[in-house]
């Protein structure tokens, strides 16, 4: 019953636990105020909602490519501040944003106006002293493009990967994907199991979180 | 001055919904694209339109259509 995503009470009971997660990631969370995270996927909304943070971030419920994504934070001032340019994604039929040289799918969005409102919103209130990054070693992602997020020049960074990586320092190893080529969907329940477990709880993004104070920062 | 009919507008655009299926009645439980993101994205749209800034405590609070105009009504 639980190794089908789609059984009933797989996800039922998933739904139910994950509540009491969220709950006791929330109290055990010290870093609340003014947090920005950035990610490539989901993640970056994922947290926020989980956690009960603002969604002080450009980069929510959409997705980068890898490679565009390393292009977006090694140049974070120049891409916030180029206008979004829409067209539809053919497939899922959400709206896309040139931007430049580099392409962001707003995923989960109805409509453009939604999709600026919300990058907008989000650009306004980053908060660089309090500010984290989050890259998945998803499809396309190659090794190239983690070692390039590794180096980059911010102090909280994690790769959620699907088998480890010892020379890449930001990396952690997210369980459950050893038969991929890459991590599949992060957010999905971890099968086999029912207690609220998404695969990318397998990283303990509060101790993360945790880490970084806005006055340690400086 | 009452700013229905431009919430009315800005909900639409946002949401991809006709007008004439939105009214001062509208809940966010009645449209389900209307979750925290689309939330965060018709506040700040209307403050952008009206321009005036609606204190974050009040967001939570404004579920439905009657609401938002009730409180921008006495912003604006």
């Amino acid at each position: 019953m639980f190794n089908n995503p789609n059984s009933k009470w797989f996800q039922r009971l998933n739904y139910r636990f994950y509540g009491i997660r969220c709950w006791l990631n929330r109290k055990r969370l010290h870093n609340t105020k003014n947090v920005t995270i950035i990610s490539d996927n989901c993640m970056a909304g994922f947290l926020c909602s989980d956690l009960g943070l603002e969604f002080n971030t450009p980069t929510l419920n959409g997705a980068f490519s890898p490679s565009d994504y390393i292009k977006f934070l090694s140049n974070l001032d120049f891409y916030l501040s180029e206008p979004l340019s829409f067209s539809t994604d053919p497939e899922r039929g959400c709206p896309i944003a040139q931007i430049s040289d580099i392409r962001y799918r707003f995923t989960h969005y109805k409509s453009n106006i939604e999709a600026k409102a919300v990058w907008n919103y989000g650009k306004r209130h980053i908060n660089y002293d309090n500010i984290f990054f989050i890259m998945t070693e998803k499809e396309r992602c190659t090794l190239a493009d983690m070692q390039a997020f590794d180096e980059l020049p911010f102090k909280n960074k994690v790769i959620l990967t699907h088998k480890p990586y010892p020379n890449l320092k930001s990396a952690h190893y997210i369980r459950g994907f050893e038969q991929q080529e890459h991590c599949l969907v992060t957010s999905d329940f971890v099968l086999g199991q029912c207690f609220g477990k998404r695969y990318y709880n397998d990283f303990d993004f509060v101790k993360w979180l945790n880490q970084n104070t806005p006055n340690e920062s400086h | 001055m009452n700013h229905t009919e431009t919430i009315i507008r800005i909900f639409s655009e946002i949401f991809e919904i006709p007008k004439e299926r939105i009214n001062i009645e509208t809940r966010r439980k009645d449209i389900s694209g209307w979750d925290s993101v689309g939330h965060l994205a018709l506040i700040t749209s209307i403050e952008d339109e009206l321009n005036i800034t609606i204190p974050q405590q009040q967001w939570k609070n404004l579920d439905s259509i009657s609401k938002i105009v009730e409180l921008v009504d006495t912003i604006a």
